[in-house]
């Protein structure tokens, strides 16, 4: 159990947006989270990676207490995250945005003052990942040139070169061509198969089903089940959320 | 005590002035996500529009009262047609647009320089004395006080019971929203701009009255006009009114008891305090 | 001659505050309107201890760590607060250290400034003085020319083009915003100095509105994120107006001039050119 969360709680003015959210993460596996929209699944993300903090509950990381952590500790900690719409650094290259990734000691003053850098020592490590998800494009391209769909795929390699033990993926395959999204299924078994732990928001049931070892259903900010796919996605309750009761 | 009450009286064409200009600030912001610092170009320029056209010009001062009205606003109306838009068309968030309102004033102030000399201004206006239970004020104070509460009542009428007060509440709420349930966002704006530079004005007028008219005044009003905005609360009408009078009354009070040297400085302290402890400001909408 | 070597001296030191502008500003992302106030930060620090006998490199030093600790408290701000509101703070602490120059009068000499106050000594004639202004110069361009092309350079950078995204790769925002501010608090603090040694007579008016638009506009204009673009930003706005020395303007009109020139520049680029003559980015966007 990689990731455990207790009874998280978070409201915005007004609004419970989460409310006594429990679940885990199995090490190794694919968990995907679903649920109807305002169900709170990004607000759980936020939470988790440390955007926002609870009102109330606990996040547990490879068994510590990382509630109190801010976003850029639990990072270190592990925690690598993609976003539902792909934010880039837009005034530097690719190159530029992925080693950002990868370098874990930039913020070093005198370290980075005083060593030899060379701006292409990390190329066989990037070409190598780019190679395994798919992503094909010129190194010294400038980020805002990308298709939405080359976007996605480059979120996911940054999120992929930085060092982490989990990934959280905020809805990998929304509108993505459908070529892409076969793709990304196929993407998705592969890491696992490296051993990454995934933790992913998805709407396409299809996707989810095909590579999703376990889901959690959230709705109104708290879980509703969990399970194997084949049984959460039959789940008479689940189809009730979605469709809206009459 | 009763130098509690003369410092508040002191200060209530102060107050008044805030409030028009803060208030004008305050609900731009809400409506548009712009912090239109700019708007102390109007505040100035309406006191030196209104100043040429009484004193320099001899119109009768009502009708220089509209010249400059006419004058504050359309400057205000050009500033976002010729700045904002464009700058929201690209796309551009707050740094952009802050960058922008901060040339624009410095520009306003360097304009009004040129024309008008860098050595302040007076009118040679003077009202009679009151005196109430051992404080003093003038005629032109209590007529100050009338016409902002005036104009604040029309503003919460209109925020309040009109179409385009419900429409500017929605675009305060969520522009997109706004949008899709079909308000003309852009033609909004415009009404937005045109009521904060008409407040504004007002205000410029009242002191360069009640006060002097000053190339700096600009800056300054700008600067204790998002003080107040954020002190109160930015978006929120009822905070933009206490923030102005929080700010004024200190004002007032420091000029009292140290001086006038450190009124800006002590201001400015309350405002980091704030920003600091509760972003929010003292009724805040969201943050 | 003479005034070629006053020019080169006021140029350079101009220069220094503006490449270390340049840091938070362009590379950091944060605008920062409060560089003027720590300029006279470091100016004031040095002229009070130079005109009570310490010498100017004892001034130096100690108006560089006073600037960068006065940066250090005004970056802590920056910390749980939103980016337009740190803009308005630092428009704030342009006021709250102005009160403090003109009505402490005691150690600031009020609105009279500080006088008498001399150059180093060996570098008391214009062109030795202009060596080692250059020379700061230099240094200064060095130190932070490394620093930028590092890879904390592209560290500050991610802090500017999305500090979410910078933050959950790792990235202890607060921390480099604290520590971009600070570098540039500290060479700024430096060149506040030499504007003591140069000028000899410091006062609250050579630190407002003209000079925190001048600074502002010349890296906006020559162009964010990039020190030739504020070398190059820096000598067009300096130099337009250098040859209207020579003309009968009334004095008073020449401030507003340059005033509205410079605010005037800085729109039109905002509005039709963010990236300015050369810059590798843009703010707000």
């Amino acid at each position: 159990m990689i990731l455990d969360v207790k009874n998280l709680s978070k409201s915005f003015g007004g609004v419970q947006a989460v409310s006594g959210c429990g679940f885990n993460v199995s090490d190794w596996k694919i968990t995907a989270l679903i649920g109807p929209n305002g169900a709170g699944k990004t607000t759980i993300f936020n939470l988790i990676n440390g955007f926002i903090s609870a009102d109330e509950g606990k996040v547990f990381f490879q068994g510590r207490d990382i509630t109190n952590l801010s976003a850029w500790e639990r990072s270190r900690s592990g925690m690598s995250r993609t976003f539902q719409l792909s934010r880039l650094f837009k005034n530097l290259t690719l190159r530029e945005n992925l080693v950002l990734a990868i370098r874990q000691d930039d913020d070093r003053f005198w370290k980075m003052f005083f060593s030899k850098h060379d701006e292409y020592e990390f190329d066989s490590q990037i070409k190598e990942a780019m190679e395994f998800l798919g992503f094909k494009k010129e190194l010294e391209t400038r980020v805002t040139e990308l298709s939405y769909g080359e976007q996605k795929l480059f979120d996911l390699t940054r999120a992929y070169l930085n060092p982490h033990t989990m990934l959280l993926l905020d809805e990998p395959v929304a509108g993505v061509n459908p070529v892409l999204r076969e793709s990304l299924k196929k993407i998705m078994l592969k890491l696992k198969e490296r051993g990454e732990t995934i933790l992913l928001i998805e709407h396409d049931m299809d996707f989810v089903h095909a590579v999703a070892d376990r889901v959690i259903v959230l709705d109104q900010g708290s879980v509703l089940t969990e399970g194997e796919p084949e049984k959460v996605l039959h789940d008479n309750r689940v189809l009730e959320v979605y469709l809206g009761s009459a | 005590m009763p130098i509690f009450f003369q410092v508040i009286a002191n200060g209530l064409v102060t107050f008044a002035i805030y409030v028009l200009v803060a208030g004008g600030i305050s609900f731009l912001y809400a409506a548009t996500r712009i912090f239109h610092l700019a708007n102390g170009v109007v505040v100035l320029g309406a006191g030196y529009v209104f100043w040429w056209a009484w004193v320099w010009l001899g119109w009768h001062p009502a009708a220089a009262v509209v010249f400059s009205l006419v004058i504050s606003s359309a400057v205000g109306l050009l500033m976002n047609e010729f700045v904002y838009e464009p700058l929201r068309r690209r796309g551009t968030k707050g740094l952009g647009y802050l960058i922008a309102t901060l040339a624009l004033l410095i520009f306003g102030t360097a304009v009004v320089m040129a024309l008008f000399g860098a050595q302040p201004r007076t009118f040679d206006f003077q009202t009679a004395s009151l005196v109430f239970g051992g404080v003093y004020m003038t005629v032109f104070q209590l007529w100050a006080l009338m016409i902002s509460i005036l104009l604040l009542i029309v503003f919460f009428w209109i925020i309040r019971f009109t179409r385009f007060g419900k429409a500017l509440r929605a675009t305060a709420d969520n522009e997109t929203v706004a949008e899709v349930l079909g308000v003309d966002t852009k033609m909004l704006r415009r009404w937005a701009f045109l009521l904060a530079s008409l407040f504004a004005a007002v205000g410029g007028i009242l002191n360069g009255l009640e006060f002097n008219l000053d190339p700096n005044m600009g800056l300054i009003f700008a600067v204790r006009g998002f003080t107040a905005a954020v002190i109160g609360g930015v978006g929120s009408f009822g905070g933009a009114i206490i923030g102005s009078g929080l700010v004024s009354f200190l004002e007032q009070a420091i000029v009292w008891f140290f001086g006038a040297g450190w009124r800006n400085a002590i201001v400015f302290i309350l405002l980091f305090l704030f920003l600091l402890l509760r972003p929010g400001g003292i009724f805040g909408s969201k943050n | 001659m003479g005034y070629f070597i006053y020019l080169v001296t006021l140029i350079a030191i101009y220069m220094m505050v503006i490449i270390s502008y340049a840091v938070p500003v362009g590379w950091t992302g944060l605008l920062t309107l409060g560089h003027i106030s720590l300029l006279a930060v470091g100016a004031y620090t040095a002229a009070i201890l130079m005109t009570h006998g310490g010498s100017f490199w004892f001034g130096l030093l100690v108006a560089a760590l006073a600037a960068g600790g006065v940066s250090f408290l005004l970056a802590l701000t920056a910390r749980r607060i939103k980016e337009d509101y740190f803009t308005l703070i630092t428009i704030g602490f342009i006021f709250v250290v102005n009160a403090i120059i003109v009505n402490w009068t005691s150690v600031t000499k009020g609105p009279f400034g500080i006088t008498g106050i001399e150059r180093p000594s060996g570098f008391e004639d214009p062109f030795s003085f202009m060596a080692l202004t250059v020379l700061a110069l230099l240094i200064t361009a060095f130190f932070l020319q490394r620093v930028v092309n590092s890879p904390f350079g592209r560290a500050l950078e991610s802090v500017r083009d999305d500090d979410l995204v910078a933050e959950s790769l790792g990235k202890p925002v607060a921390k480099l915003r604290i520590v971009s501010l600070v570098t540039s608090g500290v060479f700024v603090g430096g060149a506040g100095a030499f504007v003591a040694a140069f000028l000899q007579f410091i006062n609250a008016q050579v630190f407002w509105l003209d000079n925190v638009i001048f600074i502002l506009a010349a890296i906006v204009v020559g162009g964010l994120a990039s020190f030739r673009g504020a070398i190059v930003g820096t000598l067009v706005l300096y130099l337009i107006f250098e040859p209207l020395r020579f003309l009968p303007f009334p004095p008073g009109l020449i401030g507003s001039l340059r005033l509205g020139t410079f605010s005037l520049l800085l729109l039109l680029v905002v509005i039709f050119r963010p990236k300015g003559i050369m810059g590798r980015a843009q703010l707000g966007e």
